[in-house]
């Protein structure tokens, strides 16, 4: 297991114990070593790579949203390839590309290397619009302004309860939206 | 939205994910189990004198086969789905099953004249077996799938096909304890066949109703 797997792993430990901010810390890491593998894999597959972050961010939600899957006792490496590349070949085939993708080099190498988002500002598809009007205002606040769960709730005048389901089903919305079209 | 703007969404979630593919899957299995152990009842009597027969050689044959393969295929549907897990290995233990199948075949054949081969290998209604046994395992490869959508099938037609085989096997291990027939011959040709339907229905399901 290669040193940055073994971060991640520990960060992923943490973050099932409650520790927020690993966990942030540990997507962000994996949204990087994600980037020129996905490139890759979409350029392979014959679809643009101005797709790229698209498809990072399909990545990650359905990271988080199937985070269970992963078994602590089995390296994180294989698991997170394993998620990447279902999707890698999933975004292929709803943009009609090739959907074979050989597993070799993805697999193995996807912890070496790192990039960060591109500077640039080109807005990726994945917007906000599409969510219900409640979903949307919580989404924007937590994502883009920063807020926290409390001041999100004050802000809209909300429980804390009702943001956080509202947050939930909104990150689920905009993961099946992309499931069902792009 | 920003990558980063989304992982501040994502890390601020803090709903529970589900639970884990193992226990989904168990929990999923023992509830399809039951219902066709309900249908099983319904459908079919149970072997007369199944207290005595089950001490039999060549009845106990049967569960020893179905056990197997309800163990094997288990650890293959639930490595199939974890993405990530190695599967490659638990499938070509499976071979175990065919290979015990066809030593005993060939030790029946040895054993039993050529006249009576037909015989054996039709049984009592060879149809309604292989039938009842696709009927059984329905249920159980329905609970399956919903079991699987709580994990992460990365490959969907052989984890909706493990599904089926896991199905198939649990299925038919029930229908032992009506199955008048202890021949080999019959076990290896219509146990098979429908284990085989009911894996086959479990690889044609598993990619319209495993995406995720």
């Amino acid at each position: 297991m290669s040193d940055r797997e073994a971060q991640w792993s520990l960060l992923m430990r943490a973050a099932r114990k409650g520790d927020g901010a690993a966990y942030e810390c540990c997507l962000r890491e994996i949204a990087q070593a994600l980037r020129p593998r996905v490139r890759r894999g979409l350029s392979r597959t014959g679809v643009s790579p101005d797709e790229t972050e698209d498809v990072v961010q399909e990545i990650l939600i359905a990271v988080h949203q199937k985070r269970q899957t992963w078994d602590e006792t089995r390296p994180i490496g294989p698991w997170i390839a394993g998620i990447a590349r279902y999707k890698i070949i999933d975004a292929a085939r709803r943009r009609g590309g090739r959907i074979e993708l050989p597993i070799e080099d993805f697999a193995e190498s996807l912890a070496a290397e790192a990039e960060p988002e591109t500077a640039s500002e080109r807005d990726v598809s994945r917007s906000l619009d599409a969510l219900p009007e409640g979903q949307r205002k919580v989404v924007r606040l937590i994502a883009i302004d920063g807020a926290s769960i409390a001041v999100t709730a004050q802000t809209l005048n909300m429980t804390e309860g009702a943001v956080r389901v509202a947050l939930h089903r909104g990150l689920g919305a905009l993961a099946k939206r992309h499931r069902n079209n792009a | 939205m920003k990558t980063d703007d989304l992982i501040r969404a994502l890390a601020a979630d803090r709903e529970p994910s589900g639970p884990k593919p193992g226990v989904a899957l168990t929990l999923a299995g023992a509830a399809g189990l039951i219902l066709s152990a309900l249908l099983f009842m319904w459908l079919v009597p149970l072997r007369p004198h199944l207290g005595e027969v089950m001490r039999t050689f060549p009845f106990m044959l049967k569960p020893i086969e179905m056990g197997l393969l309800v163990i094997v295929s288990a650890v293959a549907v639930l490595r199939l789905a974890q993405p990530g897990a190695p599967y490659a290995r638990t499938l070509s233990m499976l071979a175990a099953v065919p290979a015990i199948m066809i030593a005993a075949v060939a030790v029946e054949l040895m054993q039993v004249p050529r006249a009576e081969w037909m015989v054996r290998l039709a049984g009592v209604h060879w149809y309604l077996c292989v039938l009842n046994m696709v009927l059984l395992s329905l249920p159980i490869l329905g609970a399956l799938l919903i079991g699987l959508r709580f994990g992460a099938p990365t490959q969907p037609a052989l984890a909706g096909a493990g599904a089926g085989l896991l199905a198939g096997a649990l299925a038919a291990s029930l229908y032992i304890a009506h199955c008048p027939d202890d021949s080999q011959l019959f076990v290896a040709a219509w146990f098979t066949l429908a284990i085989a339907i009911s894996t086959g229905i479990g690889a044609m399901a598993g990619p319209r109703l495993l995406r995720w």
